[in-house]
């Protein structure tokens, strides 16, 4: 019986704390998160709604925008400064405070007083800005941050376009990777926005050698709305330029210069000097260059490579050389480093499908192994995974290329003589593996 | 330019309150019954977000829900009709509280990928899907269920004390901006009762208060002025680390001093690495456009930009239309992973060659968290058309069919970078219910202070801002709302060495390829004329010489082989993007040298520094026709000296050649050239 009564204490204490310990773990650990209402005491029953209140604002501030929130500001030329007045009023009862929030641009609160508001009265804000380098479409917007509860934030935008009085779309042409002894051709839209009409003379490419193959056609037309943002050029012309086969293996970044003239009156306020450029300031559009007296530069900036009908895709440790084969470096391996390696095989070209790659002469052949998988492919291009296999051997085996051949070696053979065969030079470094 | 493209954006000069509010307490109204069926951006309140795709309708249909939480919105149709009943955050039955649905994981980091079908993944995802909870699993949602005995109630914007002025997240603590902005402080929290029209003179303004989501929203005056200072948050969960939009500008280059140019990966690494010394779980997220031109200098720069991101652990990585410019194979080279878990470029919409080679989305596991990150570029975007090797598919379908998969695969919070405009990315997620989160790059400017609300959608959105000069800080909490601050990348931070050897490599690259093997060969000059060399002016254009040899025009090269202060060990004088504004007779808006012109410092050294034939034009007829008995006539003298002249109103626009916006923003203060510029190279013809 005595027990019993220790008993019931001993209950109390294990199931109390049983309840204590399993309300915090389902609840306890939490931090307390009960909003406005504080767990300090000084919010109770009494004052709960008071204590609310406090944190709401009754201000019956009303920011009215005057304006349009976003001002289309039309056409501007790269470098030049923009400036927008947006009026905002204060149509409540109280005084309306406003701030500057995020911007992309310098804004200016008027003249306000502590940025303070009186009920009706307004003010304007002032957005101000230099349009940017490589845009196409500028935008500037500036948030402003009001004690309105209807509009705590207004934000403020104006865009346009950013236009020289030659551009081209696109303005970076890329005539992508092209086989090697085959022609292929690219095109591009040039707009101008010349008062005088102007007419196309000639083009040439920075590169002599491309120049040489190269036939240019121009087709004009007039823009309209599927020219998006260069609807409203005054002249389009699409340049299609067809190089024939020929141009040497490699990468290639030249401009394609085209010359025009004038047609229209002469306007002799307008006539242009020998270094001006009227979109100096932006490398997006072309540079206009008075080379004649008469004549006009603009220029488009092209890249692109030519490639032969077999490569590799390139990565941190396979390269090609100049003599366009590919090294594949491994460097020195240990034992916990792997052994099995991968890359692609690139055939490209439209008799890709007439072609069977293989893995031929390899060197040597008692530590280097190589096969070629199953294909993907799009278009006039396919991908042929290659494995390659390492065999680690009870001594070091040395393939670094210290010295001239003193490297692995591996062909990729194809069975089709209008393919020819690649060599690849595997450069590794083998250490003992038991 | 001076060194275009490595030039990173310079601040304006605006001024900006930055302030955070201290022991501000929170509450987030999306986590009422209001926002059932939401994917839980908060987790404390029950969140039976995996069956978010199931429900999402609800929320849609939910007048509140349907009216969004955008501030300016007018009074929700049924608002009137809603009971005033305050939210309460524990009113959650247990049985909706969020699904732990992952095993004591702890916080190892696992990775698993779609498009890639490795067995560890598939382990991972059936794992994964077994523990998700479906709805009929978890039983009635926090609206009560389908049995509809849901509380519909009043959103209650987030309860905010008195503001105070506070520094702005930077390193070292310092104003973003100058808080001269500090506007007089207004308490912004409202309750549940100011909705009900019959306690207020002004019905109509009450009932639309209702409708400010504090969470995301900027606030009122007086409330969180500027962006949040992540150095007070709790420990998160996860940080998404959000970056974007670099175009091309990989390091601030110095040329107008690195304390005005935000930007570059060096700092981003130190950044993050600050962030994980703090024992945050990173999920480093990059929407795309690393770089900005085209050949293979591009394709260098995103090889080595890739590089950059792949040691600071990125998870994931999208496209953007600039990186589309590049040839399939160099993308290839760059994004394809011989194992997933080496794997960072995923796409829901781009396809290289065969969808093999990218995944369509990645799933990230931290803790409890299974992070689902997938990217889209909207072919709108794209300047160009893309190869025929490559596939950029509709933006909706691959939103919704990715979505689909990385719910299959057991994300429990999923996040889209997108590349394109934010009306466009809106619309996209008012059409693809379900992600969590949307990052979106391509617009100028800087990011928001406050995720945005997205009218007619649950999911949030944030934007990188241009350039890379922001990282976005996204933390996700298992019991509260998320955070989310940007934080601009300024010379506060200070270079990693790790990426400062990455650019050194870089430019190591460069040199050994040199100019032919970047594709780059001599242009003519449209004028036909060629480049003689400064000195050579300088023989008759004696005053003028003197000035310019006192100018920093004489150092430009210079400056590159040796640079200054803290960019003293990188030489850059095999980069053609700067050579093109540091030598003479080089076109600087495309980076190519012209025929004569400036090629190396052993071949060229009558073309170092920027000369004079930079602005005025190639002087060989004019020189030589200048010499004695040259034999040419009067008339054709004056008319080579015409053609060399540059009146000085002209002159203002070749300067911005080189000293354009990135590299030079001083130039463009007003009057700048007319009282700083100019009169430091001040000259006029012969003596």
């Amino acid at each position: 019986m005595k027990k019993f009564w220790l008993l019931i204490p001993l209950a109390v204490v294990l199931g109390t704390s049983f309840a204590w310990a399993m309300n915090y773990v389902q609840y306890g650990h939490r931090k307390a998160y009960l909003g406005e209402i504080t767990m300090d005491g000084t919010v109770h029953a009494g004052n709960v709604m008071e204590k609310l209140a406090e944190y709401q604002t009754d201000a019956n501030a009303v920011a009215e925008l005057l304006t349009e929130k976003t001002y289309d500001f039309g056409a501007l030329e790269p470098g030049a400064k923009g400036k927008h007045e947006f009026i905002i009023k204060n149509s409540g009862k109280e005084p309306l405070r406003l701030e500057v929030g995020a911007s992309t641009c310098k804004c200016t609160l008027g003249s306000l007083n502590k940025n303070v508001l009186a009920p009706g009265e307004s003010t304007p804000i002032t957005l101000e800005w230099t349009v940017g380098n490589d845009v196409k479409i500028f935008e500037q917007s500036a948030e402003i941050r009001t004690n309105d509860p209807i509009r705590p934030a207004i934000r403020l935008t104006v865009n346009g376009l950013v236009i020289s009085d030659i551009e081209f779309q696109p303005k970076k042409v890329t005539f992508g990777e092209v086989l090697s002894g085959e022609s292929f051709e690219f095109s591009t839209k040039m707009y101008s926005y010349f008062d005088d009409p102007i007419e196309l003379v000639d083009a040439v490419f920075g590169s002599e050698e491309m120049t040489e193959l190269a036939e240019f056609e121009f087709e004009p037309f007039d823009p309209s709305a599927d020219d998006d943002v260069y609807q409203h050029a005054k002249q389009g012309f699409r340049i299609t330029a067809k190089v024939k086969p020929g141009v040497r293996q490699g990468p290639i970044v030249t401009p394609m210069q085209v010359r025009f003239k004038k047609t229209g009156e002469s306007d002799a306020t307008n006539t242009p000097d020998p270094k001006d450029s009227t979109d100096a300031t932006s490398e997006s559009t072309a540079e206009i260059v008075l080379a004649d007296g008469e004549t006009y530069v603009a220029s488009a900036e092209c890249a692109g490579r030519i490639i032969g009908s077999l490569s590799m895709i390139e990565s941190s440790k396979l390269k090609t050389t100049s003599g366009g084969s590919y090294v594949w470096t491994l460097g020195r391996l240990d034992e916990d480093d792997p052994l099995e390696y991968k890359a692609f095989v690139v055939l490209k070209g439209s008799q890709q499908d007439e072609v069977n790659l293989t893995i031929g002469e390899v060197y040597p052949d008692d530590v280097i192994q190589a096969s070629i998988g199953k294909s993907v492919g799009r278009g006039n291009m396919k991908l042929f995974p290659i494995q390659l296999k390492l065999q680690a051997g009870q001594e070091l085996v040395d393939l670094l290329g210290k010295s001239k051949d003193d490297f692995g070696i591996l062909w990729v053979e194809s069975d089709n003589p209008k393919v020819g065969r690649m060599k690849v030079a595997v450069k590794v470094a083998l250490e003992p593996r038991p | 330019m001076l060194a275009l493209g490595c030039g990173v954006a310079t601040e304006t000069a605006q001024t900006e309150t930055g302030r955070t509010d201290i022991g501000r307490v929170e509450t987030d109204p999306s986590q009422g019954p209001l926002a059932k069926g939401r994917p839980s951006l908060d987790r404390h309140v029950a969140d039976a977000d995996d069956s978010f795709n199931d429900v999402s309708g609800l929320a849609a249909s939910s007048p509140l829900a349907a009216a969004g939480s955008d501030p300016t919105s007018l009074v929700p149709p049924a608002l009137s009709e809603l009971p005033p009943v305050p939210r309460h955050w524990d009113e959650t039955p247990d049985s909706t509280r969020r699904v732990t649905s992952f095993t004591s994981s702890g916080d190892e980091l696992r990775l698993s990928f779609g498009g890639f079908q490795h067995e560890s993944d598939r382990d991972l995802q059936s794992q994964a899907t077994r523990l998700v909870a479906t709805p009929q699993q978890t039983g009635p949602t926090s609206d009560g269920g389908p049995d509809g005995d849901s509380v519909e109630v009043i959103q209650t914007p987030r309860a905010q004390l008195e503001a105070r002025g506070e520094l702005v997240p930077t390193p070292e603590g310092t104003p973003e901006r100058d808080a001269t902005m500090v506007a007089p402080t207004v308490p912004m929290a409202r309750v549940a009762r100011d909705a009900d029209p019959g306690k207020s003179n002004s019905p109509s303004t009450v009932a639309k208060r209702t409708l400010i989501d504090p969470s995301t929203d900027p606030g009122l005056v007086g409330g969180q002025a500027g962006p949040e200072d992540y150095q007070q948050w709790p420990q998160p969960d996860v940080v998404l680390f959000v970056t974007g939009d670099q175009h091309g500008y990989i390091e601030p280059c110095g040329c107008t001093g690195l304390e005005n140019q935000k930007g570059g990966v060096a700092r981003r690494f130190t950044f993050m690495d600050q962030l994980r010394s703090k024992g945050w779980d990173l999920v480093p997220i990059d929407g795309g456009n690393q770089i900005r031109r085209i050949g293979p200098q591009a394709a260098i720069k995103f090889e080595k930009s890739s590089q950059a991101l792949k040691q600071m652990k990125y998870k994931a990585v999208g496209f953007g239309p600039a990186d589309m410019r590049l040839s399939a194979t160099d993308l290839i080279s760059v994004a394809y992973a011989e194992t997933p878990e080496d794997g960072m470029f995923v796409s829901g919409n781009v396809v290289l060659i065969d969808p093999s080679f990218v995944p369509s989305h990645k799933l990230i596991r931290k803790g409890d968290w299974a992070v689902g990150v997938t990217s889209i570029l909207d072919p709108d975007a794209l300047e160009a058309r893309v190869e025929e090797e490559v596939v950029v598919g509709p933006i909706k379908e691959s939103a919704a069919k990715v979505l689909k998969e990385m719910n299959a695969a057991g994300a429990t919070y999923r996040v889209l970078t997108f590349f394109g405009s934010e009306d466009t990315a809106k619309q996209l997620m008012v059409d693809v219910p379900g992600y969590d989160l949307i990052v979106v790059s391509s617009g100028y400017g800087e990011p928001t202070y406050r995720p945005q609300s997205i009218e007619g959608s649950d999911t949030k959105l944030i934007v990188t801002g241009h350039k890379g000069m922001f990282a976005g800080l996204v933390g996700l909490y298992d019991d509260r709302p998320l955070r989310y601050a940007r934080v601009p990348l300024t010379h506060e931070f200070k270079d990693a060495p790790e990426m400062r050897r990455l650019m050194a490599e870089y430019q190591q690259q460069l040199e050994q390829l040199g100019l032919s093997g970047l594709g780059i060969s001599p242009i003519p000059h449209p004028s036909g004329e060629k480049f003689v060399g400064t000195k050579t002016c300088g023989k008759c254009h004696t005053t003028a010489m003197d000035v310019w040899e006192g100018s920093q025009h004489a150092l430009a090269t210079e400056h590159i082989v040796k640079p200054p202060k803290e960019r003293g060990d990188i030489a850059r004088h095999f980069d053609p993007e700067c050579l093109s504004c540091h030598v003479t007779g080089w076109n600087p808006q495309h980076y190519q040298p012209y025929e004569t012109g400036y090629l190396s410092l052993e071949k060229s050294p009558h073309l170092l520094g920027n000369g004079c034939e930079n602005c005025h034009g190639p002087g060989a007829s004019h020189a030589a026709a200048e010499e004695e008995n040259s034999g040419v006539s009067e008339e054709r003298k004056k008319s080579l000296r015409l053609a060399m002249q540059l009146p000085l109103d002209r002159a203002k626009e070749h300067c911005m050649k080189c000293h354009d916006l990135d590299n030079s923003p001083d130039f463009h203060d007003e009057d700048a050239f007319e009282d700083v510029y100019w009169p430091e190279i001040e000259h006029y013809g012969t003596d």
